[in-house]
């Protein structure tokens, strides 16, 4: 046995020395350490890029509902005061339903929600989905029809 | 000499630029609307009350619209104050009430 040890010892080659190893070793590790921490952050960044632009879309489409006036409702339900001329920001009619389809990416408005203060709502838009990546806000407006009342409508944007 | 670990001065100076390396990379802001849309929800209010202003019912609407984090001020004097003290954002505006009277109307809410 140790007539082969010396034999091996004795041979030219890469001589790894314990430094060496120990050194490599740390090398990897932190190597792979970095490669699992920038894995991480990418994931996350991913996560919150979408969240950002989910919110970000689902509130603008819930100011255009309540400031616009369109004949897509998706992009202005408010009633337009024709003696002066201008829309009239946070008054909507639910006359002006007419939901036609929005193309923006994988986005779209799951549901739309009018929550009157006398506890009374109704369903204005509904999309069977199973999108489970969701936002809501509530905007404060005021329904008119036969007679004015305040109400909250709810609008929810999904990613498919 | 004794036996140790020894490390020579590349080596310690490698191991802080790599520690200095980790401890520079901080995590992104998370950008949050909170912010934002407390400031829409608050204005929200503000236009409606300004096309239709009933002073008995600024206090539902704020309870209706936010749950108990808003703090509301008429004419300076507070009618509705909020027990949370946390982040906060504020919005104004004046409003002509029925009698054609100013009235100076402030919504500070808190969010987080």
């Amino acid at each position: 046995m140790n007539i082969i040890l010396n034999k091996i010892n004795s041979q030219k080659g890469i001589a790894f020395t314990v430094d060496t190893i120990f050194s490599v070793l740390i090398i990897l590790i932190i190597l792979f350490s970095f490669s699992i921490f920038t894995f991480q952050k990418v994931t996350t960044e991913n996560f919150f890029e979408k969240q950002f632009i989910l919110e970000q879309k689902t509130i603008a489409i819930s100011d255009a509902i309540v400031k616009n006036n369109n004949s897509n409702s998706f992009l202005g339900m408010s009633v337009i005061d024709v003696d002066k001329k201008r829309v009239l920001s946070n008054i909507i009619s639910l006359e002006n339903k007419n939901f036609n389809n929005l193309n923006l990416d994988n986005f779209f408005i799951k549901e739309i929600t009018v929550k009157f203060k006398n506890n009374s709502s109704q369903n204005i838009f509904f999309v069977e989905t199973t999108a489970t990546s969701c936002f809501s806000i509530n905007r404060f407006v005021i329904v008119k029809g036969i007679t004015q009342e305040k109400a909250k409508i709810e609008v929810v944007g999904c990613y498919e | 000499m004794n036996k140790g670990f020894v490390l020579s001065m590349e080596a310690v100076l490698s191991l802080i630029l790599f520690s200095l390396l980790f401890v520079s990379i901080t995590p992104s802001p998370q950008i949050s609307f909170k912010e934002l849309i407390a400031l829409e929800q608050a204005n929200d209010l503000l236009k409606v009350w300004s096309s239709n202003f009933e002073v008995n019912e600024l206090k539902s609407d704020i309870e209706f619209m936010f749950n108990k984090n808003v703090t509301l001020k008429l004419d300076e004097i507070v009618i509705v104050e909020s027990n949370l003290k946390n982040e906060s954002i504020s919005t104004s505006a004046k409003i002509l009430d029925k009698n054609l009277k100013e009235r100076n109307v402030e919504l500070i809410i808190y969010f987080n």
